[in-house]
């Protein structure tokens, strides 16, 4: 029996295959199953040109590519619902990301909900389905692997996303090990499966060019902060307002020896008064820094709140410490309108602090605890740094009145 | 999405022989160690004096549905420069082929029965 050259059965393949036939191996089977078909013509005499057109034309227009609609059918046939179920779920997750979204830009209630919700679908729901479904379709071993891998990943990212939106703890841990996960195991395999299929055209190179265009983009808009100059900038201006305040208590210090020297020492309490406030603002700072940084020890964390405070001011903490009964934030605020009283009784002049008054009311009554401690911070310092200004004027017209 | 393939065949309708596709594909399998595509649909068209015929339409889906539920396995062979796909039962498989055949000749049974009921039969009945 005479044997159809290379070429010829090249030639048929690329016929089959421009009929829409993607399945490499119903492609084998339908080649050989042509060929046969084309031989037996030609053993009754044929040339190849005119068996080859009778027998493609045997099957019709669209004979060929049925087959393989009529193979993709039974063989997903089972898996139909699911896949209903899946693009479902999908199409809600994304519309619930959406909608999330648009309510936190828009500062709407029920943003997180809305995200929580989302998530929960995109990451429970859709993605094992996805991964089921993608396993029954028979993808093979390495495959199913890869997309094991993959689906466990983009898992683990989605949630520390949701966490990072919610401020939620290990967001960072969550969103590392899923980016490790999707980076060096599943998109090496995805190459290499690409590779090993031969099938790597540009429905395979394009979602790895956006997988780690993407990746790379995310990875630096996520870890974005301001440039060095304006951290610098903002450090300065803390570490000027502890400076400040430190010389004005040591200039504060002086002057009340010299009064002690004379014998004066009734300020009517305002100096203790003064000394109070100094200290309240102190703890609650350090307090602040310390339930955010609990790893760094005491002396160390107090140098950081002094040079370093805007590595603490990134993060969101909790503002229920600010609001305990004894020595709070509320005894602050009081312990302030009593010195002022005070200041306007011994001097006859309104103290006139420029008192944040706002970012005070915000922290002690926001339904919302959480907040950038590092702005706290910054606010209690500053409050401090005008109290003991004030108690240096004070001090100063004791000592005007002495001499 | 699904459309209907013509099974054609030449003297009965695709009904018929749909639902015992299956069937006839295992039981040719069950008789020999080996087939590929071309060579089944030749069998039968050879056992049946060419009543059946039946279509690649026909027959790749159902081979391939067949290999994915695990009945049949699959070898290459180069054979004069291209490849062809040899089809065998499994173990599973050839269980399955036993069990349908056996159905199946039930089932014709069953049906002849049904279909030589005589005038005076349907009479007792009534």
């Amino acid at each position: 029996m005479e044997h159809l050259t290379e070429q010829n059965i090249s030639e048929i393949t690329t016929l089959i295959k421009a009929k829409g036939v993607e399945m490499e191996e119903l492609v084998h089977d339908l080649v050989d199953h042509i060929c046969c078909m084309i031989e037996e013509r030609m053993e009754q005499g044929e040339n190849y040109t005119s068996a080859l057109d009778k027998t493609m034309n045997s099957f019709g227009n669209n004979g060929i590519r049925n087959i393989q609609e009529e193979t993709n059918y039974l063989l997903t046939k089972n898996i139909l619902a699911m896949r209903k179920t899946m693009h479902i779920t999908g199409i809600t997750a994304a519309i619930l990301l959406l909608l999330g979204s648009i309510f936190k830009i828009q500062h709407w209630p029920g943003a997180g909900f809305i995200y929580i919700l989302g998530a929960a679908s995109l990451c429970l729901l859709f993605m094992p389905l996805f991964l089921a479904v993608r396993i029954k379709e028979k993808i093979g071993k390495l495959n199913v692997v890869s997309n094991v891998v993959g689906t466990i990943g983009a898992i683990t990212m989605c949630f520390g996303i949701l966490f990072k939106i919610m401020y939620w703890p290990f967001a960072g841990i969550l969103m590392n090990t899923g980016g490790v996960l999707l980076l060096f195991i599943f998109l090496p395999l995805y190459i290499y499966s690409g590779f090993k299929s031969k099938q790597l055209k540009t429905s395979t190179i394009v979602p790895i060019i956006v997988a780690v265009a993407g990746f790379s983009l995310m990875f630096s808009l996520v870890k974005l902060r301001n440039s060095q100059d304006v951290t610098d900038a903002i450090l300065n201006i803390q570490y000027t307002i502890y400076e400040d305040t430190e010389s004005t208590l040591i200039t504060n210090q002086s002057i009340l020896k010299i009064l002690q020297n004379d014998s004066i020492t009734a300020h009517h309490g305002a100096n203790e008064i003064a000394q109070q406030i100094n200290d309240i603002s102190e703890d609650l700072n350090f307090a602040i820094a310390q339930s955010m940084h609990q790893e760094i020890p005491e002396e160390k964390l107090r140098e950081t709140i002094r040079l370093n405070y805007y590595s603490i001011s990134n993060d969101m903490g909790d503002l229920a410490m600010l609001r305990k009964d004894e020595r709070g934030l509320q005894d602050l605020v009081d312990l302030i309108k009593k010195y002022e009283g005070l200041y306007l009784s011994i001097t006859g002049v309104k103290a006139n602090l420029m008192i944040n008054n706002a970012n005070l009311e915000s922290y002690l009554n926001r339904t919302k605890t959480l907040f950038p401690l590092g702005i706290v911070i910054h606010d209690l310092s500053l409050l401090n740094l005008q109290v003991q200004r004030l108690h240096s004027s004070l001090l100063q017209y004791y000592k005007g009145k002495v001499s | 999405m699904h459309k209907n393939i013509m099974y054609i065949c030449l003297m009965y309708s695709k009904e018929l022989l749909k639902g015992t596709l299956k069937t006839i594909i295992l039981k040719l399998l069950s008789e020999s160690d080996q087939m590929y595509g071309y060579q089944i649909t030749q069998k039968v068209k050879e056992i049946t004096e060419g009543k059946i015929n039946l279509t690649e339409g026909a027959l790749y889906p159902a081979l391939h549905k067949l290999e994915a539920d695990g009945l049949l396995s699959t070898e290459k062979i180069e054979v004069g420069n291209r490849v062809r796909k040899y089809y065998r039962l499994t173990q599973s498989g050839n269980n399955t082929a036993q069990e349908k055949v056996e159905e199946l000749k039930e089932f014709m049974e069953t049906l002849k029965s049904i279909i030589n009921i005589s005038p005076q039969k349907l009479a007792w009945s009534i």
